[in-house]
C-alpha cells in the first residue's frame, strides 16, 4: 500500500515538473516591455516548450501566473479575481521592476494602488527592466522548484 | 465457458485496441504532431512523454466548478466525449479485417459516434456559463454545420462503391481491388479536408481560437475536467487518422492479424502527420470563410465522385 | 513552393536555431544593460549615482561614521544614468542578468565608505575619498586661487556649521572688528 502510494506521488512530481502551463497576466500599467521578453520565451530561439512549457489561453488552465506591470488601481480586483481562478497548485510570479517595487512609477501617482505582492502572494522575482528571457525561464524553474516543496510538505 | 471470450472482450477492452494502448499510442501521435510543428518552426520540441505528463497533471489539479455553471452538464460534456470516442476506437478494424466489435452497419455508427464529441464539447461551453464558451460553442456548431456534407457525402461514395455499410465490408473492397484513396481521388481529397474540421485543426480552428476567445468552450474547465477533454483531444486524432485510413487506404491487407495490425498503425501516423502539416502550414479561417473550402471545394468534389460512382465510371 | 523555402525549411528541421540555454552560456548582444555593479576600490562614495537615479534606486545609508550605498535591483530600470555621471568611474552596467530570487531584497549592490567628522559638531558628512579627490583636484586646477589650509577648513568642516558667519575666518576677523568698533567687546 504504502509503495503504491508512493509510486503515485512520485508519478504526480514528475508530470508538475516536467507540463508547467502558464499564464500572462498583467497587472495594469506596463510598458509591454516584459509582455514582449514573455512572449520572446516562446520563440524559437529560447524554446521553452522543450521544458514542456506552454502559454495557456485560460487562467483556469494554468500553473504559474506571470505578473507583469505596476499595480494601477482599476487592475487590482481583477488581478485579485485571475488570481483567485488558477487552480490549485499554483504559484506567482513577478516580472520585471514594474512589478517587484513600481520602478519609476511612484506610488504616490493618482493611478497607483501599492505594489503587487500587497495583493497577491508572490513567489519568485525577477529583476529586469526588462529581464531577459533566460531570466524569467530561471524565474520559472525557481518558481516550480518552490511549488514541489510546498506540494511536498503534508498539509 | 463463458470465461474465455469474457477476458478476451476485457483484454481487448483495456489493452489492446482498448485503453493503455490508445491512450499511449494516441499520446505518442499528438507528440508526433507537436515535434513535428516545432521542427518545422526551427525548434527543437517536447520530449516523447510529453503528453502524458500534460494529461497527468491536469489530472492532480484542483477542479474548480465556476457558480453560474450548470453543474450536471458542466460534469457531463467531457465524460460523454470521451465515452464516444473510445466506443468509436473499439469499432475501428486494428486487428487487420476484424474490428472489437464488429457487426452490420457499423461504418455509419462510427461516423455517428464521432460527431457526438462536437457536440458534448458544444455542450459543455454552453453549460460553462461564461461568454467565451457561448461564442466559442455557436462557433464549434457552425463549423458543424460546414463540416458534415463533406464528410458524408464522400464516405456515401464509399459505402457505394464497396456496396457495404459495414467496415470489414469496405476493407474486403479495398483488399481486392485496391485503395479507395486511387479509385476515389476527388472524394478522397474532400475527406481531407472535411476530417481537418473535424479534427478543428487550422486552418478550421475556429471553435478554441486562442487569442481570440480566451480558449472558447474550454474556458472554465480546470483540473480533471480539462484532462479529459485532452484525453479527448488525444482519442480524435487516433479516431479521425484510423478512419480515413480504413475508408480509403484498405489496401495492403495481407491476411496475418499481428502483420495487419502494425500496417494498420503504420497507416494511422502517415494520416496523422498530413493532417498535422496541413494544420502547421496554414493560419486561422474566420467562420463565416470556413464555408468556402468546405461546401464550395470538398462538397463539390464529393459530389463529383458521387455522381462517378453512380453513373458507373470507377475502376 | 519554391524549393528555396523547402530547403530552408529543411535546414532548420534537422538544425534548430535553439540556443542551449541551460546547458551553456547565454547569449549576450554588445552593449548589454545589466544590473550596475559598484566597485569598492574606485568609488569615492559622492552620491552622484543617487542624487540623479530616475527611481530612486540607489539609497544613501549614514550609520556609525560609514556611509554606505545601496543600489537595489527592484527599483532599477538600467538606464546607465549612474554609469553616464559617476566621476570615479566606479558602477558598471554588468553582461549578466539579474539572477531571481524569492526575497526581493536580495539583489542588491553595495559599497560602504568611512565618514569625516566635522571638527566643530561631530556630524559626519562627506567620505575620506571624496575629500582627498577634491582636494587633489582643486590643487591641481586652482592652485592660483585657493590655497591648501582653505581647503582644509572647507573639507573639515560640515556645510552647517561652515554656513554660520563666525565660522569663516574672514567674516570672523570682519565681525571682531565690527564689534571692537561698535563697542560689543
Amino acid at each position: 500500500m504504502s509503495s503504491k502510494k508512493c509510486f503515485l506521488c512520485s508519478l504526480a512530481k514528475w508530470a508538475r515538473r516536467k507540463s508547467v502551463w502558464l499564464y500572462h497576466a498583467p497587472a495594469g500599467g506596463l510598458c509591454n516591455g516584459c509582455d514582449i521578453e514573455i512572449a520572446a520565451a516562446i520563440t524559437p530561439r529560447y524554446d521553452v516548450e522543450r521544458f514542456g512549457i506552454l502559454l495557456a489561453p485560460s487562467p483556469r488552465h494554468a500553473d504559474v501566473i506571470l505578473v507583469a506591470g505596476q499595480m494601477t488601481k482599476h487592475s487590482k480586483e481583477r488581478l485579485l479575481r485571475v488570481y483567485q481562478q488558477v487552480p490549485e497548485p499554483k504559484a506567482v510570479v513577478a516580472i520585471g521592476s514594474c512589478a517587484i517595487s513600481g520602478n519609476v512609477f511612484t506610488t504616490e501617482n493618482y493611478p497607483v494602488a501599492g505594489t503587487v505582492d500587497q495583493i497577491i502572494p508572490v513567489d519568485v522575482y525577477v529583476p529586469g527592466c526588462p529581464p531577459k528571457p533566460e531570466a524569467i525561464i530561471l524565474g520559472v524553474v525557481k518558481a516550480i522548484e518552490k511549488l514541489e516543496k510546498r506540494t511536498a510538505e503534508p498539509t | 465457458m463463458y470465461i474465455v471470450p469474457l477476458l478476451i472482450a476485457l483484454a481487448e477492452i483495456i489493452i489492446y485496441p482498448g485503453l493503455i494502448f490508445s491512450i499511449l499510442f494516441g499520446g505518442i501521435i499528438v507528440w508526433l504532431y507537436r515535434k513535428v510543428r516545432a521542427r518545422l518552426q526551427g525548434r527543437r520540441g517536447p520530449p516523447w512523454y510529453q503528453t502524458y505528463a500534460d494529461v497527468f497533471k491536469l489530472l492532480i489539479k484542483e477542479t474548480i466548478i465556476p457558480l453560474r455553471a450548470w453543474k450536471v452538464g458542466f460534469i457531463a460534456a467531457p465524460m460523454i466525449s470521451l465515452a464516444a470516442l473510445f466506443v468509436a476506437v473499439l469499432l475501428l478494424p486494428f486487428f487487420g479485417k476484424e474490428s472489437a466489435l464488429g457487426f452490420l452497419g457499423d461504418a455509419i455508427v462510427l461516423l455517428y459516434l464521432l460527431t457526438i464529441p462536437t457536440f458534448a464539447i458544444a455542450f459543455g461551453g454552453m453549460a460553462s456559463g461564461s461568454p467565451y464558451g457561448i461564442v466559442g460553442s455557436g462557433r464549434e456548431t457552425s463549423l458543424l454545420v460546414w463540416y458534415e456534407l463533406p464528410l458524408w457525402l464522400s464516405a456515401a461514395t464509399v459505402f457505394a462503391l464497396a456496396n457495404s455499410i459495414s467496415i470489414s465490408g469496405i476493407i474486403e473492397e479495398q483488399a481486392l481491388h485496391g485503395p479507395f484513396a486511387i479509385r476515389l481521388p476527388l472524394a478522397f481529397i474532400a475527406f481531407l479536408i472535411a476530417a481537418q474540421a473535424k479534427l478543428a485543426k487550422r486552418p478550421f480552428d475556429i471553435p478554441h481560437a486562442e487569442t481570440e476567445i480566451v480558449a472558447g468552450p474550454y474556458t472554465e474547465y480546470s483540473g480533471s475536467l480539462r484532462a479529459l477533454f485532452e484525453l479527448c483531444e488525444v482519442f480524435k486524432w487516433l479516431a479521425v487518422s484510423a478512419l480515413t485510413a480504413t475508408l480509403f487506404l484498405g489496401w495492403p491487407v495481407i491476411g496475418n492479424p499481428v502483420a495487419d495490425a502494425l500496417i494498420f498503425i503504420v497507416k494511422i501516423v502517415f494520416f496523422a502527420l498530413i493532417f498535422a502539416f496541413i494544420d502547421i502550414i496554414n493560419p486561422r479561417l474566420r467562420i463565416e470563410q470556413a464555408g468556402w473550402p468546405l461546401w464550395k471545394i470538398a462538397a463539390a468534389l464529393a459530389l463529383i465522385d458521387t455522381i462517378r460512382v453512380c453513373m458507373g465510371l470507377v475502376i | 513552393m519554391k524549393s528555396s523555402i523547402v530547403k530552408e525549411a529543411l535546414k532548420y528541421f534537422v538544425n534548430p536555431v535553439t540556443e542551449a540555454f541551460p546547458a551553456a552560456k547565454p547569449y549576450f548582444p554588445k552593449k548589454y544593460r545589466g544590473p550596475p555593479v559598484y566597485d569598492q576600490d574606485k568609488c569615492m562614495g559622492c552620491t552622484a549615482c543617487a542624487h540623479v537615479c530616475p527611481a530612486d534606486a540607489i539609497t544613501v545609508i549614514e550609520k556609525d561614521g560609514k556611509r554606505t550605498l545601496e543600489v537595489w535591483y527592484g527599483k532599477c530600470t538600467f538606464c546607465a544614468r549612474c554609469e553616464e555621471s559617476c566621476p570615479a568611474d566606479a558602477i558598471h552596467l554588468m553582461e549578466e542578468f539579474g539572477v531571481p530570487s524569492e526575497d526581493k531584497l536580495a539583489f542588491k549592490s553595495t559599497v560602504t565608505h568611512d565618514m569625516v567628522k566635522c571638527k566643530l559638531c561631530g556630524k559626519p558628512f562627506i567620505t575620506i575619498r571624496h575629500a582627498e579627490w577634491i582636494k587633489k583636484n582643486l590643487l591641481e586646477k586652482m592652485s592660483d586661487v585657493v590655497g591648501s589650509e582653505e581647503i582644509d577648513f572647507f573639507l573639515t568642516v560640515c556645510e552647517d556649521c561652515r554656513h554660520k558667519v563666525e565660522n569663516i575666518p574672514e567674516f570672523r576677523k570682519l565681525l571682531i572688528r565690527a564689534a571692537i568698533k561698535g563697542g560689543k567687546v
